[in-house]
């Protein structure tokens, strides 16, 4: 009996096992609207309606906005991962299943200042959610074969809120809030029967299940300065604090004869991004033309992965650049380009870990059509935007280095190994996103 | 000790146990709350959207509704001969509700949308699920504040003061399967043997909810409504290996936050000061699952329940507001295994509400309420002959049923909240 407790001591007692991933997110790999994903997401510095509460929410509150103005838009995404995981020898190697992104995307802008007589503060909200999925994630042991960004690739619900101030014409500044999850489940098992298999010699246990927990919000402050010194030029800086869900708690198998208690606890976090500062400027030149560009830096070397073997994979921290162009091509309609490059803030080194993320080309191409000034009909005052974007992820080879193992034996067991030769994985990304948006 | 080793499993998030529907947590203002929730006819609120949605059809602004809550809960209980059990807490919740008249030509005009979150302040989804059944619980109660529910609707204003809505409140399905295992072999310490793969889906489960209203002339309206029920389920797999040890169950569990409903609500405008309106719900308990997903035993019964409310308003920018509600309980008295504790109550509202815009010019207004559950004490006496054996291979009848020989409960509930109301932008009109 003693050696059965020291037994679920041990269990019991097992650390935190924390395969901790990131995930991507839609605000980041496609875009929240089809007007962002088209300008390459370089819109640090360009007024882009509601979706500004996440890029840079002080322009909620541009320069030359219309007082009392108020807006409303429904969007979708969609997007589809083509991609390969193939060992050297040209086999294909299997991966947790890769979803779709079908996505619906609500935002809305309000001048409440207007109706407190204090111009210039403006409120908005931004919510994506995908089709069918509140979120969606899974847990995978870091020596799974497993993409970083695209398994649960913008599968989780993305609610962010906003409010901007602009004192001056030249001025404003935003804050908002985004909202992150914090998921803690401790579940319980009395066991009710014990069968032994005569096929396969094992003891089945039955039980029955209990549990407690707590799925609650946590939030993400992002604050944000635009300045405006003319029409045609605007600078913006924006912070964006971390998101991640937490997943933690423990699961337990009470009174098992010959065992007592069995468990394990967990403490998982799922990196959705890390903290982020943005610059960014954009002008226009001539009337017909808007130039923009970005400059972000994301802190990815404080995510984590919890894979304790040595010579594990690291996070590094990384610049992501974006460019974007407007063409108005003629009243009431815009044609829109862009263009992300992002580097792989994740790097395998050879380890157990086998976690896929490659650096990223993002090009885009997209119109807007406001059907007030092409009609001529000014009870028109809506807006048509689409856009298309293709996600170019750079092919990359994984190769495993005994120096990193601690023995020949755990290296060869390695899912990466596959005899000896690696791996090598890329692939396409396409998206599309449509959108309305009513104004007032 | 060198055997091996372990695992674990299970993992599954299990929904916190039943709940209730005496006055809807989420969509709800205080304007409704203090008129006891009777107002399938009443128009002007967004919290139309979860009661009525044809009734966001004759909100003429975009309107922004922020409320805020906080009760409290006090339950005793206590087995016959023995000492009782007394369990309290404290409830909050926030809700945001948006209406918005669309812009262009008339007919798009006719076409209002409309939105509303509720959130706990405890959490977006709380779990409590015990491994006993026969744990004494008010099921109209225990989660019924405290869920995250998020209704879009739409409305439409038609000639004749008809307005119709189509709505659809979201509630969230969990499913999360868990994968424990240990392979010695995987690396060089005990941890690194074990490995665990683990999938979180929460996913999207809709209900329906449609309704008219029909203003024949200013001073009447008729309203109906079908809500359906809401219900919150979770399912995954247990598959735990550790050595030769192996369990592996499948889960499904439903949560039933309220059933299948139908209101009809009449309003009257009796003088341009007041206005009084009623309502009548019929809702499908005997539909009521348990956690685990069976038929209670006893069932549950169908309900009627009765709503009113009044309305004074002074000078166009004060209102008082008093409301009732009289909920028949759907759980039957509890002589087999369970112990649900429910009986009649009648439900007292009051409110206050502040429109600042005849006074400022601001289009903003506050409105207040305060609302007591007068549940009646309950008592039941088991029957022996209802309860299953518990141990079986031991002669005679064995008993372990919590709520054995019989229990006592008294439920007290009050609650407070505020809400406040932003109009934007020029008023819409159309055709009627």
């Amino acid at each position: 009996m003693k050696r059965a407790w020291m037994f679920a001591a041990v269990l019991l007692a097992l650390p935190s096992i924390a395969p901790s991933l990131a995930e991507a997110d839609l605000e980041d790999e496609m875009g929240v609207g089809p007007e962002v994903a088209a300008l390459g997401n370089a819109v640090n510095a360009v007024p882009v309606g509601f979706a500004s509460v996440h890029y840079n929410p002080a322009l909620l509150a541009p320069r030359g906005m219309r007082a009392g103005a108020s807006e409303l838009t429904i969007g979708y995404v969609y997007g589809q991962p083509i991609v390969h995981v193939t060992s050297v020898a040209g086999m294909s190697v299997g991966t947790p299943r890769l979803a779709e992104t079908s996505s619906v995307v609500i935002g809305g802008r309000f001048d409440l200042g207007h109706a407190f007589g204090i111009e210039g503060l403006v409120a908005g909200l931004s919510i994506t959610t995908p089709v069918t999925s509140l979120f969606s994630y899974t847990v995978r042991p870091d020596d799974d074969i497993q993409w970083m960004t695209l398994t649960d690739g913008s599968q989780h619900l993305s609610l962010e809120a906003g409010l901007a101030y602009r004192p001056v014409d030249w001025l404003s500044i935003g804050v908002s809030a985004r909202l992150g999850l914090a998921v803690s489940l401790y579940t319980t098992a009395a066991e009710t029967s014990v069968t032994p298999d005569a096929m396969t010699g094992d003891i089945i246990v039955g039980t029955r299940i209990g549990a407690a927990g707590q799925v609650s919000a946590r939030v993400s402050p992002i604050a944000s300065i635009a300045i405006m010194p003319i029409d045609e030029l605007r600078i913006g800086v924006t912070y964006r604090a971390a998101n991640y869900i937490d997943d933690w708690g423990w699961s337990r198998v009470q009174g098992v004869p010959g065992f007592a208690d069995i468990g394990y606890q967990h403490d998982f976090a799922h990196w959705v991004r890390p903290h982020e500062v943005a610059i960014g400027a954009s002008g226009r030149p001539f009337p017909w033309l808007e130039l923009s560009a970005d400059l972000t830096w994301q802190h990815w070397s404080e995510a984590m992965t919890g894979n304790h073997d040595p010579g594990r994979g690291r996070f590094g921290d990384t610049f992501v650049p974006a460019v974007g162009v407007r063409i108005t091509a003629t009243p009431g309609l815009d044609l829109m380009f862009g263009y992300t490059y992002v580097r792989a803030p994740f790097q395998n080194f050879g380890g157990p870990s086998n976690i896929l993320v490659n650096d990223t080309h993002h090009a885009s191409l997209g119109a807007a059509a406001r059907l007030d000034e092409l009609t001529g009909d000014r009870s028109l005052t809506f807006t048509l935007r689409a856009s298309f974007r293709l996600s170019i992820l750079d092919e990359a080879r994984e190769e495993k280095d005994y120096r990193r193992f601690p023995s020949d034996d755990v290296m060869m067991r390695n899912p990466g190994y596959l005899g000896g030769s690696g791996y090598v994985y890329g692939g396409l990304v396409p998206s599309v996103q449509l959108s309305a948006e009513a104004r007032w | 000790m060198r055997a091996l080793c372990v695992a674990i499993v299970l993992s599954c998030l299990l929904p916190s146990h039943a709940s209730a529907d005496s006055g809807a947590a989420d969509g709800e203002s205080a304007r409704a709350a203090a008129l006891g929730d009777a107002v399938v006819a009443r128009a002007g609120d967004t919290s139309a959207i979860s009661f009525n949605p044809a009734g966001i059809a004759n909100i003429d602004r975009t309107t922004i509704t922020l409320l805020g809550h906080a009760a409290y809960y006090h339950l005793d209980y206590a087995r016959t001969g023995e000492r009782g059990t007394s369990t309290e807490r404290g409830i909050g919740g926030y809700g945001i509700s948006l209406v918005v008249p669309l812009p262009g030509p008339e007919w798009l005009r006719r076409v209002h949308i409309g939105a509303a979150i509720h959130v706990p302040s405890s959490g977006i989804i709380t779990i409590d699920a015990p491994t006993r059944d026969d744990l004494p619980n008010a099921p109209l109660y225990e989660a019924r504040l405290e869920r995250t529910a998020t209704t879009f609707a739409l409305g439409i204003a038609l000639p004749g003061n008809i307005d119709l809505g189509i709505g659809l409140t979201v509630t969230p399905s969990l499913l999360g399967p868990t994968y424990v295992s240990y392979d010695a072999r995987r690396g060089a310490t005990v941890d690194e043997g074990v490995s665990v793969r683990l999938d979180r889906d929460v996913r999207f489960g809709g209900s329906l909810l449609v309704g008219a209203r029909w203003a024949p002339v200013p001073q009447f309206s008729v309203g109906a409504a079908y809500r359906q029920g809401v219900a919150l389920r979770a399912a995954g797999a247990v598959d735990l290996r550790a050595g030769s040890i192996h369990a592996d169950d499948p889960l499904d569990f439903i949560d039933v936050f309220s059933v299948d409903e139908v209101a009809i609500g009449l309003a009257f405008q009796l003088a341009p000061e007041l206005s009084i309106s009623t309502d009548m719900t019929w809702a499908n308990w005997s539909s009521f699952r348990t956690l685990r997903n069976q038929v209670p035993a006893p069932g549950f019964h169908d309900t009627v329940s009765l709503r009113m409310g009044a309305e004074y308003v002074v000078d166009r920018w004060a209102a008082l507001r008093l409301g009732y509600a009289f909920e028949p309980t759907p759980v039957p008295t509890q002589v087999a295994l369970s112990s649900y504790l429910d009986a009649d109550r009648h439900v007292l509202s009051g409110g206050f509400g502040l429109d600042l815009e005849p006074l400022t010019h601001t289009p903003l207004h506050f409105d207040l309420y305060v609302r007591a559950h007068a549940v009646g004490s309950m008592a039941f006496t088991k029957d022996a002959s209802q309860i299953p054996d518990a141990h079986p291979a031991i002669p005679g009848q064995q008993i372990d049923a919590l709520g054995y020989p019989g229990m006592t409960a008294n439920i007290l509930y009050f609650q407070a909240g505020l809400s406040m109301t932003l109009a934007l932008g020029d008023h819409s009109t159309v055709s009627r």
